[in-house]
């Protein structure tokens, strides 16, 4: 679910101050979010930066701010008129100077400057006697009025300093906040495409505005593919633009150019190596009022070109991986295919051919050796194929379990039967639980697994030696075991058998070096795990174990 | 000498339409071939064969196509042979109404075992009441089974199995048809339940329930209840 974001809103009558207690109350919120695992979402901090002032900054805010200083004064100086009577004027004095202490709290330094002067004057003018004059005083006075100006200035000075101060301290813990936010979202993307969907996300998030990215064709200047996750589309005029800001790898639009379009900012992602593309933002409205906080900006974008360069060189580095793997793959495939087909083939062409001689022809037990060699070819050529098909299919993920409640000694004992002629001269020992749990699997890749193992112990080990098959379950799993009387495998080469075609080098022509990855991943696909061990007699054992789901047969009311 | 029987064959790969006229002829039958689906419509209705071999992998339609078709007017035996091995493919043609399915490559003897079978079937006119196989007598109609000279109980539900079984001797049913007709129309889906039934089943009536000849398992698909005297060549159906 995405998060919901709530956007920048505009509270013109609220002050500054007021906003930002929310400000901290919802940035706790943010970190208990993190904390909680929620951190799909680039914080609920309700965004400032590209908002600070409002009302009272800028250049009409400078002008407001002079009026309320001196409609501040009056309103005092009005209030405390009718004090005058039982109160002395050197009262009145301190009430002026807390009323300029408070004004200093919200208003810059010019207007509170202002204020102390009228406040200084009009208390001069209207409590310090002689009333209503401002010329005639005794020293007394001048002092008292003079050193009321300097603290009132001094104070109003201050005060409008720490608060300045605090504004920027507050300004850059966002700053921090946003592009902490920022980069934590960025260090848990795994693609490209994640990369764009959380930078698209933080940006509109914290600038209040639409965010669209393209993404620079590699190798190319002026080829920009905008990326799904934009959340609009870009004209062709846009598109120039993003164009335009890569060229000059600088942002252009919004706040970057004065005269230039308000509402459109193109910020070019330049990374370390070549530039990547352009995220453009667009705003609703041209509104002059919020200043765009260009070093945030280009701080986001940084970090953005950063995690795309991570993603575009992973990227990168799989596809090698992947086509190094699948040349290798092609050769072995090839080198084992022109071997294991044309084996047969060779047989088949070969012997087909002796069959017109006539000398065959007319002898009988020679003519059915041939057409037998003819057969066996043929299902080793079979065999072959099928393995491929099975391997590309494994591969390919195609190969997906059809899970059902399966008869493993049914299972086992079906494949025996049904290949018994392959395994020639081997025996088959069955030590199956007549009574045993069903197991959650796939019956005909079972079938398969056992049959590979089977047929991979008969063509590995000594014509006329036994192979025994045990089944049981053992706690939660169900062990199938196939044990030969061949000369095993050593231990290093234990593990390398599930390998694609990796064969010993001391096996006999025949195989395909492909059963047993099959088998491997067909057991992986069903959670299990299969390994190799020493036999008893020194043979090879392969146990299988697959995860036995907890649920006992069916029992079954049934009449006689 | 009885008459000769009439098979379609119908398979796009002129390769395989030849050996099979070569081993149908061979095995006594009259051969008449379709190269298409279209094809083999039309040679149906026009020829009335006793039996059909069919292809899946046609180029004008799918098999299964040809294979409604043909359900719509007749139940002649219909034996798929296609290179297609997945399950699937072989459950949905079998519920479709076809006889019997084997996957190329394979072995001439297989194909020929399991169209006798079909054809025995479709021949039969009336199913008979009792059964003699290897050491088993089972009268349906005295609901009775012997093995040997011992008397078999059964429970009522394995009964109903294994007439269902004998009904369709030597064909194979999917695990569906068997559990809709043991368990109710709504009951297609509990294997585990057809597991359990086979195995008691084996346990009452195989020789060696270890080993079992009869009750055959079809990995995937369901179960085939074999004779004996065709259990050499019926036994080998999943190797191709």
């Amino acid at each position: 679910m995405p998060p919901e974001l709530r956007k920048p809103q505009e509270f013109p009558w609220r002050l500054t101050e007021g906003e930002s207690g929310n400000r901290y109350q919802s940035r706790r919120c943010t970190t208990e979010n993190t904390a909680s695992g929620q951190s799909d979402n680039p914080g609920q901090m309700k965004t400032g930066e590209a908002r600070t002032g409002g009302l009272l900054s800028g250049k009409h805010g400078s002008l407001v701010q002079y009026f309320i200083a001196a409609a501040g004064v009056c309103l005092v100086l009005i209030a405390c008129t009718p004090l005058a009577g039982f109160l002395g004027y050197h009262s009145i004095g301190l009430v002026l100077l807390a009323a300029i202490t408070s004004l200093s709290l919200f208003l810059d330094i010019g207007p509170v400057i202002l204020a102390a002067v009228l406040s200084a004057l009009g208390w001069d003018y209207l409590f310090i006697p002689p009333v209503f004059d401002v010329t005639r005083h005794g020293v007394e006075e001048i002092i008292m009025l003079v050193m009321y100006f300097c603290v009132a200035g001094v104070m109003g000075t201050l005060t409008s300093r720490l608060r300045a101060q605090d504004r920027a301290r507050r300004k850059a813990q966002e700053t921090t906040a946003a592009l902490f936010s920022l980069t934590r979202d960025l260090s848990r993307a795994v693609s490209i495409d994640d990369v764009v969907r959380l930078a698209t996300k933080n940006m509109e998030f914290y600038f209040g505005a639409k965010a669209a990215v393209c993404l620079l064709e590699e190798g190319e200047t002026e080829v920009l593919n905008e990326h799904s996750e934009s959340s609009f589309a870009l004209g062709e005029e846009e598109m120039a633009s993003a164009v335009r800001a890569i060229g000059m790898e600088r942002m252009i639009g919004r706040g970057a150019e004065p005269d230039g379009d308000d509402t459109t900012a193109f910020v070019p992602v330049l990374g370390p190596r070549r530039p990547l593309g352009v995220i453009i933002l667009r705003w609703n409205s041209p509104a002059a009022s919020t200043p765009l906080d260009i070093p945030l900006v280009e701080a986001f974008v940084k970090q953005i070109a950063v995690a795309m360069e991570r993603e575009s060189l992973s990227e990168r580095q799989k596809k090698a991986g992947l086509v190094e793997e699948s040349e290798r793959l092609y050769k072995t495939l090839f080198s084992s295919l022109s071997h294991e087909v044309r084996t047969p083939l060779s047989t088949i062409i070969g012997a087909s051919e002796n069959l017109k001689e006539a000398l065959i022809v007319e002898n009988g037990s020679l003519r059915g050796e041939i057409v037998r060699e003819i057969q066996a070819a043929a299902e080793r050529l079979n065999r072959v194929l099928g393995n491929l098909l099975d391997m590309t299919r494994l591969e390919a993920g195609l190969m997906r379990p059809n899970f059902e409640w399966c008869d493993m000694s049914d299972i086992v004992t079906n494949c025996v039967r049904t290949i018994r002629d392959e395994l020639g001269t081997h025996a088959v020992r069955l030590d199956l639980p007549s009574n045993g749990p069903l197991v959650r699997a796939d019956s005909v890749l079972m079938e398969q697994v056992v049959k590979n193992l089977l047929i991979n112990a008969a063509m590995y080990t000594p014509p006329g030696t036994a192979i025994s098959v045990r089944a049981r379950p053992m706690d939660s799993r169900y062990v199938i075991e196939v044990e030969d009387q061949g000369p095993g495998v050593p231990e290093n080469a234990r593990k390398k058998v599930f390998e694609k075609f990796f064969r010993l080098p001391t096996s006999r022509a025949g195989g395909t070096g492909l059963g047993l990855s099959i088998c491997k991943g067909v057991i992986e696909a069903h959670g299990g795990i299969i390994g190799l061990e020493s036999g008893e007699g020194g043979g090879a054992r392969f146990v299988i174990a697959i995860p036995l789901t907890d649920r006992k047969l069916p029992t079954i009311d049934d009449e006689t | 000498m009885k008459k000769q029987l009439t098979v379609l064959i119908v398979d796009d790969e002129e390769e395989i339409r030849r050996f099979l006229e070569i081993a149908f002829h061979t095995n006594g039958y009259q051969v008449v071939h379709a190269a298409s689906a279209g094809e083999a419509v039309a040679q149906f209705n026009a020829r009335q064969p006793a039996a059909v071999i069919l292809d899946l992998g046609l180029p004008d339609a799918d098999g299964k196509e040809v294979l409604m078709k043909i359900r719509h007017t007749s139940s002649v035996p219909v034996v798929i042979l296609s290179v297609r091995s997945s399950e699937q493919d072989i459950i949905e043609c079998l519920d479709a109404g076809a006889d019997d399915y084997v996957v190329k490559p394979f072995r001439p003897g297989e194909l020929f075992a399991r169209l006798r079978n079909a054809l025995r079937r479709y021949q039969s006119t009336e199913t008979p009441r009792t059964y003699t196989i290897g050491r088993l007598s089972i009268d349906l109609s005295a609901r009775t089974v012997r093995k040997g000279a011992e008397h078999v109980k059964l429970t009522a539900t394995e009964y109903e199995l294994l007439s269902v079984f004998l009904e369709n001797l030597g064909k194979v049913l999917t695990h569906k048809y068997i559990l809709r007709r043991i368990r109710g129309p709504q009951m297609g889906t509990d294997v585990e339940y057809l597991r359990v039934f086979i195995r008691s089943l084996r346990k009452k009536l195989e020789e060696d329930p270890s080993d079992p000849r009869l009750f055959v398992t079809e990995s995937g698909i369901g179960y085939r209840l074999v004779l004996p005297e065709e259990a050499d060549s019926a036994g080998v159906s999943a190797v191709l």
